[in-house]
């Protein structure tokens, strides 16, 4: 039907693959740099040669000046590296849910896994005392988050199935309506903390990474590798799941059951995030769209620069939230969303220049 | 590659969409499955795509049950082309024509020159390769299903089934979309609503009424002026195209009878031969 054939143009007039290896170290150099910012800027700033110094010292196994060891390797370098972990989970996430539900609304916690942990978490010391509050408080505040949120996951499930097919507008209903319940619910709760109780509940609430240890960072980085790792495989398939249910099937992609594991896997993923660092927002749901609107759509591009994308801005958020009102801290939900939006915006509009992508 | 569908049934919350079809389209045959809205059917097709489970009867292609392939097996025998899709913007044109090669794709196989060239030939054959950089979000209603099209020609399947392919399109691309699946040399089913373009281009129609097969054979047998009249409501002249030649149905509303409608509520079956 054309007579006439253009030189053919790249894969994607924005970054083609080459254009996205480029992507991808930059993106790794800034987080490199960034991780070393982060651990050398503070209450007091450190000068990067001391921080090399005691990381060189700990992987040669010789021993640091005591005081640097201690703000450098036991504050904030786990610090810094939960903030690159919970950025690139709450990131990888984001992408998979996406994918799942076919919505530029979705985000980590469109099936109320956040809000589940929230309530997980404040039941720890409203139940502290009773003989419930025995089981839960043996698993703590992470370990109650985490239940609570793979449980809210798993209700949502649950309602939004039939016959072990995921409904999409079903899922997001469901997932929003079971949200709002698990708030109501930890508000409620929380009425019935006193000051103290209350205090430290609501930096968790509002998502930290301060008090950070080595100890929390194990299970989220394995975990990450192995949801990340999954995904990455599966990303031609998650780019079939976006033609919707039917033309996916006629592709070759076992829709109904990628579909559930799309959700177990990011509601995996999310839950260990937030039990670590509580409730973080917008990452998940900026990260993946800012990706998309400069790699493209496919997956086997997304995916990776995403997870760096989003590792990268969460350091630089939780830098500058303990560095904007020194010595104090301000929770770093102020500054993803503060920093995030402007952001977001400005690339939004960037974009809808070329045209919007009605169906 | 020989589909056949014997005695499907469908049920959805219990109620019967589809009862007891058979249908067969012999390899390289055109078949068109025609019928009023809601007569089932995008849920027959749907059995063929492997989204709706057939609550009896088989689904056979070339021999073997359809529903007991591997989804990628499946995806290497037939492809489709959906009534409802969405396309992401973000994609470009070969980007989502590359989307159709996932059924042939391992997990870990890399993108090939074998898939590539498909991809290009499955855009230059839908008239889009100028187009094969450009995002989705970039192009027109028709621009898109035929990438669209595309996507599913890049499958490489002997068995093409395609649901109201020339919704969005305008009069020429109708025509033109047409004219281009049957000059694929692949076997074709497709639900049209259009009795004029189902004469004009099909080898043989099934007629669906209430989920029943109420007619099939060539166009031309089964699509006769009282059959339309009693399956569609509408009237009709059955003659060749004056331009063409080709088999051309014209339709009507019906004028309004006196004393209201009396027509037969009973499904009543025309036999082509």
């Amino acid at each position: 039907m054309a007579d006439v054939r253009p030189e053919r143009r790249g894969p994607h007039p924005v970054a083609g693959r080459r254009g996205t290896g480029v992507l991808l170290a930059v993106l790794a150099c800034a987080l490199g740099g960034a991780l070393v910012a982060g651990i050398s800027i503070g209450s007091v700033n450190l000068p990067p040669g001391d921080v090399w110094g005691v990381v060189r010292a700990h992987l040669s196994g010789r021993d640091a000046d005591p005081l640097l060891d201690q703000v450098v390797w036991q504050i904030r370098t786990p610090r810094v590296l939960l903030a690159a972990l919970a950025g690139a989970g709450l990131s990888v996430a984001g992408t998979a849910f996406q994918a799942l539900v076919r919505n530029p609304l979705a985000d980590p916690y469109v099936l109320g896994v956040s809000s589940g942990a929230s309530l997980g978490a404040v039941l720890v010391p409203a139940l502290g005392g009773t003989a419930a509050g025995g089981l839960v408080g043996a698993l703590g505040v992470t370990g109650a988050a985490f239940v609570a949120a793979i449980g809210s996951a798993a209700v949502v499930y649950l309602l939004a199935q039939r016959a072990g097919r995921l409904l999409d507008s079903r899922l997001v209903l469901t997932g929003v309506a079971i949200g709002y319940l698990c708030t109501a619910a930890t508000t409620f709760v929380q009425l019935r903390l006193n000051p103290t109780e209350l205090q430290g509940m609501m930096f968790w609430l509002m998502g930290s990474v301060a008090g950070a240890s080595w100890s929390d960072l194990g299970v989220p980085a394995a975990l990450i590798c192995l949801c990340g790792g999954f995904l990455l495989v599966r990303a031609r398939e998650l780019n079939a799941l976006l033609a919707g249910e039917d033309a996916a099937t006629g592709i070759g992609v076992p829709v109904a059951a990628l579909r559930v594991t799309l959700l177990v896997v990011g509601s995996l993923l999310t839950a260990t995030v937030v039990s670590v660092v509580g409730g973080i927002g917008f990452v998940g749901l900026m990260v993946p769209h800012a990706t998309r609107f400069v790699v493209g759509g496919d997956h086997r591009r997304v995916l990776p620069v995403a997870l760096l994308a989003g590792a990268l801005f969460t350091v630089l958020v939780d830098l500058a939230a303990r560095t904007a009102d020194r010595p104090d801290e301000l929770p770093v939900g102020i500054f993803t969303t503060g920093l995030g939006v402007p952001f977001f915006l400005w690339l939004l509009r960037r974009r809808a220049a070329g045209g919007d992508d009605a169906p | 590659m020989r589909l056949d569908l014997a005695g499907v049934s469908v049920r959805i919350d219990a109620r019967p969409i589809v009862a007891d079809v058979d249908l067969t389209v012999e390899p390289g045959e055109f078949v068109a499955l025609v019928g009023p809205n809601g007569s089932g059917k995008s849920t027959l097709l749907r059995t063929v795509y492997r989204t709706l489970r057939p609550s009896g009867g088989v689904v056979h292609l070339g021999g073997a049950d359809l529903w007991r392939m591997r989804p990628r097996t499946a995806a290497r025998h037939r492809a489709v082309l959906p009534q409802h899709n969405q396309v992401s913007g973000e994609f470009s044109a070969a980007e989502t024509v590359a989307v159709g090669r996932t059924g042939r794709k391992g997990a870990l196989d890399r993108e090939t020159r074998a898939d590539r060239a498909a991809v290009d030939a499955a855009l230059d054959r839908v008239g889009m390769f100028w187009a094969a950089g450009r995002l989705m979000s970039t192009l027109s209603g028709g621009e898109r299903q035929r990438v669209l099209l595309a996507r599913a020609l890049a499958q490489e399947a002997p068995l093409l089934v395609l649901d109201e392919p020339t919704n969005y399109l305008d009069i020429g691309s109708q025509l033109h979309l047409l004219d281009l699946v049957r000059s694929l040399g692949l076997t074709l089913l497709a639900a049209l609503h259009d009795l004029d373009q189902a004469a004009a281009h099909a080898d043989r129609v099934v007629v669906l009424r209430a989920g029943r097969v109420v007619g099939h054979g060539p166009p031309l047998d089964v699509l006769t002026p009282s059959f339309i009249e009693d399956v569609f409501g509408v009237r009709a002249h059955v003659g060749p195209h004056p331009l063409t030649g080709r088999p051309h149905i014209a339709v009507a509303a019906p004028t309004p009878q006196p004393g209201g409608s009396d027509r037969n509520p009973r499904p009543s079956t025309y036999e082509g031969h």
